[in-house]
């Protein structure tokens, strides 16, 4: 790696990982950030309106099987290296315990077989939530205050499909299940403060604590927020009821509230219960990954019912 | 402002030396009521509750996510408890040579159904169980003036140091000698209200036993490296501290320490406020 960043000095390039600041940083979108929230989502759906979802042939659910989940993690994997947040590891993905727990569901997006954008709900367990180890304070804080918790984490898109809305359509499924399926009342996600506007002024969340270097992803800046989703639907219907607020999807047209929460796509296909991974699963994931239980400390290994 | 108080201060400022320490009479707290009425003290609104809070806070300025953390004279493990509900992403041990502490202590876990606390039966002065280098934070609170004399807390500092990792973490705190037995007296009548006999009977042994301030800071600086500081409760010590800086910000957790501080009863909010100003005189800023 060392060698490989000198010959990137040399070409007169930085190297993409392992720099000393967040490169994400370098692009402030200042006048994104200055835009009054009313005015982003209008543009924002306005941007929507003129480049319609392109969701014909896709379908986007919980992962089913082993393979599924390795693909999404391999997606993850590239799609961080990308991004310059993380490196490439020899096994094409990282292993993370929290992947493997029972209250984890990770949703993908599925094109002709192949598993093209995915996102994970992990709900709060014995081994906490991702992004205590970097807003540890605002994790107990919600924790503390009795309420279901679940981080929405790992968001990647293959490059390939990058502008089509398949993000939003995995936020649509995996509202819809937070909600129905799992009973969750408060979602929380860290986010780099680039893409917080977004969040902020169209999702509604709101942050909960300050900005800080995510040090298990390059030193990437990043956000703490949540959204209580037991008042987000009415906060979505009022916001959303304008009637300049209008897109299509799939030939019909509609709101973001209608979108995330009454109309129902075929596309979307949420089952009754989530698919569970055995003590052998665990094994056989641990192997392609490159690690095995004894590299794991003991609290993740109770978690992972592997004692 | 009551007299007592006054002649108290007059007291530890005029006299030169502090009186002779009188070693706990039981080194090891076993005996049921001493242990049963020490565990009761620290429960929500008793005679611990107060102070327990006020370092709790510190401390968990100290903890990181993934640290192993390591208290000395756990007890019934009512801080460690707190602290483990705080701090979820980091593991307790804590260690005591009372096996029936210890066993109130795994109860209390058991109830409260939490993971990352694991109890450990050590002489602190030997601290055999634990390898070196292998714990970030040491804390222990109010738990040194139980060791027999001069040379124990000196094999348990040595043994802190042993254990800590590179980049250390301490937070000791306890008891500091004071210059008359009357001012012992005077604290003890103090807390009166609300403790029964054997706590302040408890609370007057640990006064005497007391390290002072002097032995601290020689032991402190020897073996602890230059980062550890004694702080102490201004115009007597009556509270010690050894504490290392700060590693993470807690700011966040401001608004939760002070809603504890508020469901506490009036005379244990008083106690914090007490930690607060006279250790604040002494130099240590509080964490809300």
């Amino acid at each position: 790696m060392l060698q490989n960043q000198s010959v990137l000095a040399r070409l007169g390039r930085k190297p993409r990982v392992h720099s000393e600041h967040d490169r994400l940083s370098r692009r402030q979108p200042w006048l994104e950030a200055c835009l009054p929230a009313a005015l982003y989502r209008r543009l924002f759906i306005r941007r929507l309106a003129r480049q319609p979802l392109a969701i014909e042939g896709f379908s986007f659910r919980p992962v089913q099987n082993l393979f599924e989940l390795e693909q999404a993690l391999r997606l993850v994997n590239e799609s961080y290296a990308r991004r310059g947040i993380g490196t490439v590891c020899r096994a094409g993905m990282r292993f993370s315990p929290f992947h493997l727990l029972p209250g984890t569901t990770t949703f993908v997006a599925l094109k002709d077989g192949r598993v093209v954008g995915t996102v994970s709900l992990i709900e709060d367990s014995a081994l906490g939530l991702p992004l205590e180890d970097v807003h540890i304070n605002e994790a107990v804080l919600q924790r503390l205050g009795g309420v279901r918790v679940a981080e929405v984490g790992t968001l990647a898109v293959c490059s390939r499909y990058k502008g089509k809305g398949v993000p939003l359509m995995l936020y649509n499924a995996m509202f819809r299940w937070a909600i129905d399926h799992r009973k969750v009342s408060t979602l929380v996600i860290a986010v780099h403060p680039r893409a917080a506007s977004f969040y902020r002024n169209v999702l509604f969340f709101s942050p909960i604590g300050p900005v800080q270097a995510y040090t298990k992803l390059n030193n990437a800046l990043s956000l703490p927020l949540a959204v209580n989703l037991a008042r987000a639907r009415d906060v979505f219907a009022k916001a959303y009821s304008a009637p300049g607020l209008k897109f299509t999807v799939d030939q019909t047209c509609t709101d973001l509230f209608d979108f995330f929460c009454s109309r129902h796509y075929p596309h979307i296909q949420l089952p009754a219960a989530q698919a569970r991974w055995s003590a052998d699963d665990v094994l056989t994931h641990m192997a392609r990954c490159g690690t095995s239980p004894h590299h794991l400390s003991p609290r993740v290994r109770r978690a992972l019912q592997l004692d | 402002m009551d007299t007592g108080l006054l002649r108290a201060i007059y007291r530890e400022i005029t006299l030169r030396q502090p009186f002779v320490r009188t070693p706990e009479p039981d080194l090891v707290m076993v005996d049921e009521t001493c242990v049963s009425a020490y565990a009761d003290s620290a429960g929500q609104g008793q005679a611990l509750s107060g102070t327990y809070l006020y370092h709790c806070a510190q401390m968990c300025a100290l903890i990181k996510p993934g640290d192993v953390v390591l208290d000395i004279g756990c007890g019934p493990a009512s801080l460690l408890l707190q602290l483990a509900r705080l701090n979820p992403r980091a593991e307790f041990i804590g260690a005591d040579l009372s096996t029936s502490m210890l066993e109130v202590g795994r109860e209390s876990i058991r109830q409260q159904g939490i993971d990352n606390v694991e109890l450990r039966e050590e002489d602190m002065t030997r601290l055999a169980g634990i390898a070196d280098r292998s714990v970030d934070v040491v804390i222990s609170s109010m738990a040194l003036h139980h060791l027999a004399d001069l040379s124990q807390l000196e094999a348990t500092f040595r043994n802190i140091a042993r254990v800590l990792r590179n980049d250390r973490a301490i937070y000791l705190n306890d008891f500091g000698r004071l210059k008359s037995v009357e001012s012992v007296d005077y604290f003890v009548s103090r807390a009166s209200d609300g403790a029964d006999q054997a706590t302040l009977l408890d609370y007057r042994n640990s006064l005497l036993a007391a390290f002072s301030r002097e032995e601290f800071q020689t032991l402190a600086a020897s073996y602890l490296g230059p980062c550890a500081k004694v702080y102490s409760t201004a115009v007597s010590p009556l509270m010690m501290v050894v504490r290392t800086p700060k590693r993470r910000c807690v700011a966040a957790m401001k608004d939760e320490f002070r809603r504890r501080y508020r469901s506490l009863p009036r005379s244990r909010q008083a106690d914090v406020d007490q930690l607060r100003l006279f250790l604040g005189m002494g130099g240590m800023a509080s964490a809300f």
